[in-house]
């Protein structure tokens, strides 16, 4: 990873770490219901304080936590207009196999950011919860790095079909 | 293959397949532009062939001089058009000419022969020195061709529409391309693109289409370009530049979900090496019960809760 890039991933990656401690915890609000609360938020004391790291205003990785689930939320890096179309399609396309994914939320949740995965205490009894937090970190790393590829091949293909016509009329 | 081809394919492999032998055809076949041919053998005598090829905006290409052109090229074989299209061209599969394969590429340009008449028009302007109006061959529903030709150079504006609103901002790289392109390569034509403003040579024209996703690219044809040895080559690059910049878009966009799709896979390939597979050994007792003590590290919180 890239040298600038390393502080705040370290920052995501610890806070991610200590919010991703859940346990099991039926809701007190329906009886026999079980509800991942950072969604429901109808307690305020089973809510913890929510977390912003930024980059820029550009960039920011919101952390959302709870008794028994995570929310974490990123804003994807977009300079330009050709960007924001790869990024828009792109998280589309993950988030329509929101169900293979298990951990990813079908809407970001405000238009603000840009992808959200939501982690319940039932997932981190299922994996292991360091390489769950590895997938997230991986997952920042190259979103960036595919989009400003697939940038770059663009551009490139629009070079060389450009020069191929226009070397016809030499 | 990055250059598309000037001629009708189709059309060529018929005609070449017909001369080897002959059978009855009746076939309509489209190509670009929304233009259509149909190709078709006589009711009496199955050797005599007839294309004939439906355009649009046949009309105003009539106006420059579109008949005349086709004479020129296809002669005795012109014919009148038969009902409902715009030109006709028949020939004797018997009596082959003696380069079969130069005749049928011929026949199969006949799409290109047609447009190609406001082009001829202008450039015949420009070497007699006289300027002439602003030329305007609506081509599509939604978008058209203008020529200008001026006293030493034609300029050639395309308006095109692009239905989806993400392809304008991949034509906007695209264009931005080529006009950038004259940095690297000499004796090029120059190419300006705009969004929405359409340019100066076209204020006067009355039913502009303008809009979010209407663009004008400008080309500049300079006189290397109209030299009666370039000017065939020029006027099938032209004729073809729209096709081939939406073909491009397209192959860029399919490569880009190709791409897309592989990341998604390789994602969740990662995701799933997260998840820790737990042998569920399932204990049975001589009897064939089987049960799961509830302090069992494998019970799950969903076991004990009941639930999912």
């Amino acid at each position: 990873m890239s040298q600038a890039l390393k502080p705040y991933l370290n920052a995501v990656r610890h806070t991610v770490d200590a919010a991703l401690c859940l346990q099991n915890f039926g809701s007190m609000n329906v009886e026999r219901h079980n509800k991942p609360e950072v969604e429901a938020r109808t307690n305020k004391e089973l809510l913890l304080n929510p977390v912003v790291i930024s980059r820029n205003a550009k960039e920011k990785v919101l952390i959302e936590g709870s008794i028994n689930s995570v929310r974490v939320s990123l804003k994807i890096k977009q300079i330009d207009e050709l960007e924001q179309i790869l990024c828009r399609r792109f998280t589309r396309f993950m988030t329509q196999r929101a169900e293979n994914f298990v951990i990813l939320r079908r809407k970001p949740i405000s238009p603000d950011y840009d992808i959200s995965f939501l982690i319940t205490n039932f997932q981190t009894e299922r994996m292991w919860k360091h390489k769950l937090v590895d997938f997230i970190i991986q997952f920042m790393e190259e979103i960036d790095k595919e989009i400003s590829e697939m940038k770059l091949s663009v551009n490139a293909r629009a070079r060389i079909t450009a020069q191929e016509f226009l070397k016809q009329f030499v | 293959m990055i250059l598309l081809d000037f001629h009708n394919k189709i059309v060529e492999d018929t005609i070449l397949e017909k001369y080897n032998n002959p059978e009855a055809i009746e076939a309509v076949i489209s190509d670009f532009d929304s233009v259509t041919f149909r190709l078709s053998t006589d009711a009496t005598n199955k050797n005599i062939m007839t294309v004939s090829i439906s355009i649009k905006c046949f009309a105003q290409l009539r106006a420059y001089g579109v008949d005349d052109v086709l004479k020129k090229v296809y002669g005795a074989n012109l014919v009148a058009a038969e009902a409902n299209y715009d030109a006709s061209v028949r020939f004797d599969l018997a009596q082959p000419p003696p380069d079969r394969q130069a005749f049928a590429h011929s026949v199969a340009l006949l799409k290109r022969h047609c447009f190609s008449a406001p082009l001829i028009k202008a450039f015949n302007d420009i070497d007699a020195k006289k300027p002439g109006p602003l030329m305007e061959i609506r081509y599509r529903d939604e978008e058209a061709i203008y020529v200008k030709p001026e006293a030493d150079r034609c300029t050639i504006v395309f308006s095109i529409l692009f239905r989806d609103k993400d392809d304008v901002a991949f034509a906007k790289v695209f264009l931005q391309e080529y006009a950038d392109a004259r940095r690297s390569l000499q004796n090029v034509p120059a190419v300006q693109y705009s969004q929405k403003e359409p340019p100066l040579e076209l204020k006067d024209v009355r039913n502009l289409r303008v809009g979010e996703n209407n663009g004008f690219v400008t080309f500049v044809l300079f006189q290397p370009h109209m030299a009666a040895a370039k000017r065939e080559k020029t006027i099938d690059c032209i004729l073809t530049f729209r096709n081939y910049l939406h073909y491009h878009l397209k192959c860029s966009k399919a490569h880009i979900h190709a791409r897309m799709r592989n990341s998604v896979r390789s994602f969740l390939q990662v995701l799933n090496r997260a998840r820790s597979e737990s042998e569920s050994t399932v204990k049975k007792t001589m009897g064939g019960k089987t049960f799961k003590r509830a302090d069992d590290p494998q019970t799950t919180s969903e076991e004990l809760v009941g639930g999912v």
